[in-house]
């Protein structure tokens, strides 16, 4: 045991960094909102995107945190996310960060074309769809990456 | 004793598991523990990135089985008492020969000398034996670096937050899960209008009071 300590001691602090692995992947989180016209319910995680969304569009009154999802991505691959009623988005993240420490990101909602942007870490961009469900709630997302660098 | 940690952080450069985690992986002791499910494959993928380490583990288990494979047997019972009996009568006819002649006398204590230091080596042996192949699947006698971290009077260890990672879960679910780390902890926090740049566009831009935002209209109504 002592000497497989010592053998992994040395070879944890001599290796080279790996060229692709987890340290060059990007995390997306993404959040599956619900937003309607009915009733005055607002998760509270929600707040602040309810905030904003009701000073352009004070009709919607009522959002619901549905899922989220973290997917790990390295730069050029693409993955998918469902969504609700088996509507899917897909993200594909561009690039890591960047000089100016921001991520870019290609965002397909459903039905829609893709939105690229560029984005700091750790702070959640809200769009919101054309997609409905059946009982009429509106289908929001949040997208938020991490890590950018310290 | 500080117990050694298998927490990632405490790892040689921050984000690298520490070689007691190492250690504990190669001696099998992550086996067969839902408990430490998530640490385990959390720790295969960063293996998987790290050829140098993956060899050294490959190396480690072919010294191992070489070990195990070429380790002598132990002497069975009746072997043990062939041998001391054998020990036993030729000390006895030693003590028994005559003294008078010096020749003889040294020649005796010769063979004691020479049965005393076979029986040393015996049980040299023995020793290591014993010590060394006292379990199939622990052959090592040192506690396990996990032995430190577990109390044995906890028969459902709980996993730390830091140790598992939650990838998906429903709004409604979260509640249900008091231990992990979620996609979102607490409040949204939104991107500021100089935090957020779009290019190749053609969802509509809206510039709120704090926040951008991608809006698809679906009715006249909206901005």
């Amino acid at each position: 045991m002592l000497l497989v300590l010592l053998a992994f001691s040395g070879l944890v602090a001599t290796r080279p960094a790996p060229a692709r692995c987890p340290e060059d992947k990007v995390k997306v989180t993404l959040v599956v909102i619900l937003a309607t016209e009915q009733g005055n319910f607002v998760d509270k995680r929600l707040r602040k995107v309810a905030e904003e969304i009701q000073k352009i569009h004070p009709s919607l009154k009522s959002f619901h945190l549905k899922k989220m999802t973290d997917h790990s991505l390295t730069p050029g691959e693409k993955s998918v996310f469902p969504l609700v009623d088996a509507q899917k988005a897909s993200i594909v993240v561009k690039h890591g960060a960047d000089k100016s420490n921001k991520v870019c990101l290609a965002v397909t909602p459903p039905g829609q074309d893709e939105i690229v942007y560029s984005t700091v870490c750790g702070k959640f961009l809200p769009i919101v769809t054309k997609y409905e469900t059946k009982n009429q709630e509106r289908l929001i997302l949040a997208v938020m990456v991490q890590p950018c660098k310290e | 004793m500080t117990p050694p940690s298998h927490d990632w952080s405490h790892g040689a450069a921050g984000g690298e598991p520490g070689p007691e985690l190492l250690a504990a992986y190669l001696d099998g002791e992550l086996e067969g523990r839902d408990d430490l499910a998530a640490l385990r494959a959390r720790l295969e993928d960063w293996i998987a990135c790290h050829p140098e380490v993956r060899d050294e583990i490959q190396r480690q288990r072919r010294l191992r089985r070489l070990w195990e494979q070429t380790a002598p047997e132990e002497p069975t019972a009746a072997q043990w008492r062939a041998a001391l009996s054998s020990i036993l009568s030729l000390a006895s006819a030693g003590r028994a020969r005559a003294p008078e002649a010096p020749f003889a006398e040294t020649k005796g204590k010769a063979y004691v000398q020479t049965l005393g230091l076979v029986a040393a080596c015996l049980a040299c042996v023995v020793l290591l034996s014993a010590t060394f192949l006292s379990s199939p699947t622990q052959p090592w006698s040192v506690p396990s670096a996990l032995d430190f971290y577990l109390p044995e009077d906890d028969p459902f260890p709980v996993a730390r937050s830091q140790e598992v990672e939650v990838l998906q879960v429903a709004g409604a679910d979260t509640g249900s899960l008091p231990i992990g780390r979620l996609p979102v902890q607490g409040e949204l926090e939104l991107v500021g209008h100089d935090d957020v740049a779009f290019s190749e566009s053609n969802a509509r831009v809206i510039f709120g009071v704090n926040s951008p935002m991608a809006w698809e209209r679906l009715r006249d109504n909206e901005p």
